[in-house]
């Protein structure tokens, strides 16, 4: 599973050196400044997705408090050190620099900043507003806990907007490779990307849950997302193994919070309390997304010369068929006994969960084969234009240079 | 596939609203008082009528000091078991002796909330039955409505400015300047991005007005009912048929008996409301309650009905009938017509009519006046605090006998007296007992299901609180003193407060006007 880094054209010092030599100290500040403001955005982007898990085992576990939990305060940390952090950089650009920097993007004439430093910021506004707006939401309407809404609807397109500036600013920095740093920065691209595959999975944990693994309706929401994210990140990310790196990376994040989040004692207060809950409930235990990320970077490998649309027929149908030849079974596993133990948590349920639901009885969702089998049908067909879809965003993602 | 995506989405929203339940018409309040342990408590509860929603309680100790007060909401099927630990309770700053909290309340359903005290003079318990349903819907006000604008339409600029700049300078080498070309495509891609976020928006806005519409049919509303009045054996009867679909498909629990009644109805005459009768129809059918209607004046009449389930929750119908003139019984004694209007007759009997039941034409006095009884003496109203809305008070009921000293009320279905309050414009209706608006048969109710659900448990302290409350709810002897009515009046307002009680075995009602400021 080891990836390394591909040597980049200007990626080597002495080059870098030799050709740059007059304008060495300006550019150098101006990379360190870059750089600074990419770990900046990738922590912001890191700390939503945390403050994100956090939230969701807090509402499973504890059940609603105030705004100031915890878990929002990581996640509006990321909102406020991606807008700051990228706002900051803006208005030095456009109002303190005498000469404006030739490697950002303009908008309304006047305010210059990187591309993915405009996203960030634009995340950051989203986000601020969906909270006066959700506010009032549970106010009005009361349905506070209601996963999918449209204040939390902005507030997610506020996250999508941060990770996806912390993986535009990465690529771009990973394109123009004109800093010492490069070498690291394919890391950087693909530890953003893992991020925005964690994000893609945590939206979909609705239709992820483990009772669902044998019902068609979990492979058709699996290939509209994960080809996309996949692929996107293979493409994009200058590493041997890219798609298998970011997998990487969301398996990890999610394995973390399986082991970690029940380290800490909790109760619920709210009720009806239907479980017997004494520690955090973590999120479900990872997708096993990396061996369909493996074999994603393997078609790429091999079909560079091919066709847009004939890569995406490969990479949807390896993506499926893959995916479920080792989740299918993997689903059995995981609603045995065997795997109610501390390094899968199988047998975590939100305290409001009523006993006779089938995830805490251990049952598959029952559905006809036929049902199943046209599930699959469109699954192949969402895998391919999930996987095309992820190709274009790739191919942007390496065109990007600011 | 698909039931088991719905229970998944139920899960995701919480939203286990399939049955809605409120006591009384146009207010959510809770007021009742009670002993819990050596201390006398008033609890009001004030629902914000959405749902999840914090429910603000405050007790107001009315013996004794505690040194500590918790409050833990329970919902009625599921019980302590499954409710999250008892949170304290804080003391009002500048209100000795009074304490408050907010207390989540997830579900529309009926909640025993237990207020628990701690003090010198021991420990106890007192159980407030409480039912939660989303009764309302908030409007957005203009400084919210014009921040959101404001945000929203920064968030499209950005999004348009955004896409632009990406299209146009995005993929270019640093220092390169962007040709003609590029700045085409970045309009299109531009125009494009805004016929995209044209149709988020629409898509958007539609989502909220579907989520809205979700919600305003998830509010609650009486059960619905089909009124009738007919003429039949020269008697008017009057029968309530229950139409609702939930009770129809028997989603709702079993009625229970609620001081000896399965539905106590109130007609009170519209506009001028000078008539009430307080009737207890015969169920004579799984849907259908029967009465025979007293003689009272024709005319436009406010009906309520009052059901108690054996949750613990109580449901006012509410309906408005047109009563038809008394039929002359021809072959009844002298002056038949004026026999069957006189509105003091007490001695109406019929297999439909209910030894409970009472009626009378009223003159509303002014709260603090002596109002004559028909049988001698008087009736006072009075509130021993400042009346103002949403302030927990105790409506007193003060009967004198002819030479002005206070007599003891006889027990009307087991209490001192019964009190009905109408907001004048009809948008509140309550039914009151000396216990609070509770009703008492649903707060020995949760606490007996509570005994059961806690069998297992250590439940000594519970099994003494439920002795003394079913001691209490026991019909004894009256003191000669006022009675008195825990109660809030829940909005500003002019109110019409019928007062019934029961001397020399006849059911004498009185009618007060009291102004809310």
């Amino acid at each position: 599973m080891s990836s390394s880094a591909v040597p980049l054209p200007l990626g080597e010092r002495d080059d870098e050196r030799s050709h740059h030599a007059a304008s060495l100290p300006v550019a150098h500040a101006e990379a360190e400044r870059m750089h600074w403001l990419l770990i900046s955005v990738v922590f912001a982007a890191t700390s939503v997705i945390v403050g994100l898990i956090w939230d969701i085992s807090w509402h499973m576990t504890i059940g609603r408090d105030t705004f100031w939990t915890p878990a929002h305060l990581a996640i509006y940390t990321g909102g406020a050190v991606a807008g700051l952090a990228s706002g900051a950089e803006v208005l030095r650009r456009s109002f303190v620099l005498r000469e404006r920097p030739s490697d950002g993007v303009t908008i309304w004439g006047r305010f210059n900043g990187p591309l993915g430093g405009w996203l960030a910021i634009w995340g950051a506004v989203a986000m601020l507003t969906s909270a006066p707006f959700d506010d009032w939401w549970h106010n009005a309407y009361g349905l506070d806990v209601q996963i999918i809404s449209p204040p939390h609807s902005v507030l997610a397109l506020g996250f999508i907007a941060i990770l996806s500036g912390a993986v535009v600013m990465a690529t771009s920095v990973q394109s123009r490779a004109s800093s010492h740093r490069a070498s690291r920065t394919p890391w950087v691209v693909a530890y953003a990307s893992g991020l925005v595959l964690s994000m893609i999975a945590i939206f979909c944990t609705e239709y992820h849950d483990r009772t669902l693994m044998h019902s068609g309706i979990f492979y058709v929401v699996a290939s509209l997302a994960f080809p996309f994210g996949l692929v996107a990140a293979g493409r994009s990310t200058r590493l041997r193994y890219p798609a298998t790196a970011s997998a990487l990376v969301y398996t990890a994040v999610m394995c973390l919070q399986v082991w970690i989040l029940p380290l800490f004692a909790a109760t619920p207060k709210l009720g009806p309390i239907r479980q017997v809950v004494t520690h955090m409930v973590p999120l479900n235990f990872p997708l096993l997304l990396l061996v369909p990320a493996f074999l994603i970077d393997v078609v790429l490998h091999r079909t560079d010369s091919r066709g847009a649309w004939t890569r995406a027929l490969l990479l949807g149908l390896t993506f499926l068929v893959s995916f479920a030849a080792v989740q299918w079974p993997f689903a059995d596993f995981l609603m045995s006994d065997a795997s109610r133990t501390a390094l899968f948590r199988t047998d975590n349920f939100a305290y409001m969960m009523p006993s006779d639901w089938l995830l805490v009885k251990g049952e598959f969702a029952a559905e006809p084969p036929s049902t199943t089998l046209a599930g699959f049908a469109l699954a192949a067909l969402l895998a391919v234009l999930s996987a095309r879809a992820g190709l274009a965003r790739g191919d942007w993602l390496r065109s990007v240079r600011r | 596939m698909r039931p088991t995506v719905r229970r998944l989405r139920m899960l995701a929203g919480m939203l286990l609203v399939w049955i809605v339940g409120s006591a009384h018409v146009g207010t959510n309040q809770v007021v009742l008082e009670g002993r819990a342990g050596g201390y006398l408590l008033r609890v009001m509860l004030d629902p914000a009528g959405v749902i999840p929603s914090q429910v603000p309680i405050i007790v107001r100790v009315l013996e004794g000091s505690p040194t500590r007060v918790t409050i833990r909401a329970a919902q009625w099927n599921i019980g302590t078991r499954g409710a999250p630990p008892a949170e304290d309770a804080t003391p009002v700053p500048g209100d000795p002796g009074v304490w408050s909290h907010s207390v989540w309340i997830m579900t529309s359903s009926t909640y025993s909330v237990h207020v628990a005290v701690e003090g010198p003079a021991g420990n106890g318990t007192l159980i407030v039955p409480l039912q939660t349903s989303a009764t309302a819907t908030l409007g957005m006000d203009r400084g919210m409505g014009a921040l959101l604008l404001v945000l929203g339409a920064l968030l499209v600029a950005g999004v348009l400015s955004i896409v632009g700049a990406a299209a146009r300078e995005g993929s270019l080498e640093p220092g390169v300047v962007p040709t003609d070309a590029r700045r085409r495509t970045a309009r299109t891609a531009m125009a494009t991005a805004a016929g995209v976020m044209a149709l988020a928006l629409l898509g958007g806005s539609k989502w909220w007005s579907i989520e809205e519409g979700a919600y305003r049919r998830r509010l609650y509303r009486p059960m619905s009912i089909a009124t009738t009045i007919r003429t039949l054996d020269a008697q008017r009867m009057l029968t309530i048929v229950v139409t609702d679909s939930l009770w129809r498909t028997n989603r709702l629990p079993p009625l229970m008996p609620d001081h000896g009644k399965l539905l106590h109805l109130f007609l009170i005459r519209d506009g001028e409301q000078d008539a009430i009768a307080h009737l207890h129809p015969l169920r004579v059918h799984p849907d259908s309650f029967v009465t025979r209607i007293p003689p009272i004046p024709s005319g436009r009449y406010l009906l309520y009905g009052d059901f108690l389930l054996q949750s613990g929750a109580q449901r006012t119908v509410v309906d408005t009938v047109d009563m038809p003139v008394a039929p002359v019984v021809a072959d009844e004694s002298s002056s038949p017509r004026a026999n069957v209007a006189d509105a003091s007759a007490t001695t109406f009997t019929s297999a439909f009519a209910d030894a409970d039941d009472s009626w009378g034409v009223v003159t509303a006095h002014a709260i603090g006046e002596r109002a004559p009884l028909v049988s001698g003496g008087s009736l006072t109203l009075t509130s021993d605090t400042p009346i103002a809305a949403k302030r927990d008070l105790r409506l007193l009921v003060t009967m004198r006998d002819d030479r002005g000293t206070v007599v003891a009320t006889e027990p009307y279905m087991g209490m001192g007296g019964h009190v009905m309050v109408l907001r004048q414009d009809a948008g509140v209706f309550m039914h009151l007992h000396p216990l609070g608006t509770a009703s008492a048969t649903a707060q020995l109710q949760l606490m007996r299901r509570e005994r059961g659900d806690t069998a297992r448990l250590d439940s000594a302290s519970l099994a003494a609180v439920i002795g003394a409350a079913e001691h209490a709810a026991m019909p004894h002897e009256m003191q000669p003193a006022p009675v008195a009515f825990p109660f809030a009046f829940p909005s500003v307002g002019a109110y019409r407060v019928f007062v019934q009680v029961k001397r020399a075995g006849r059911i004498e009602t009185v009618a007060f006007d009291v102004s809310v400021p």
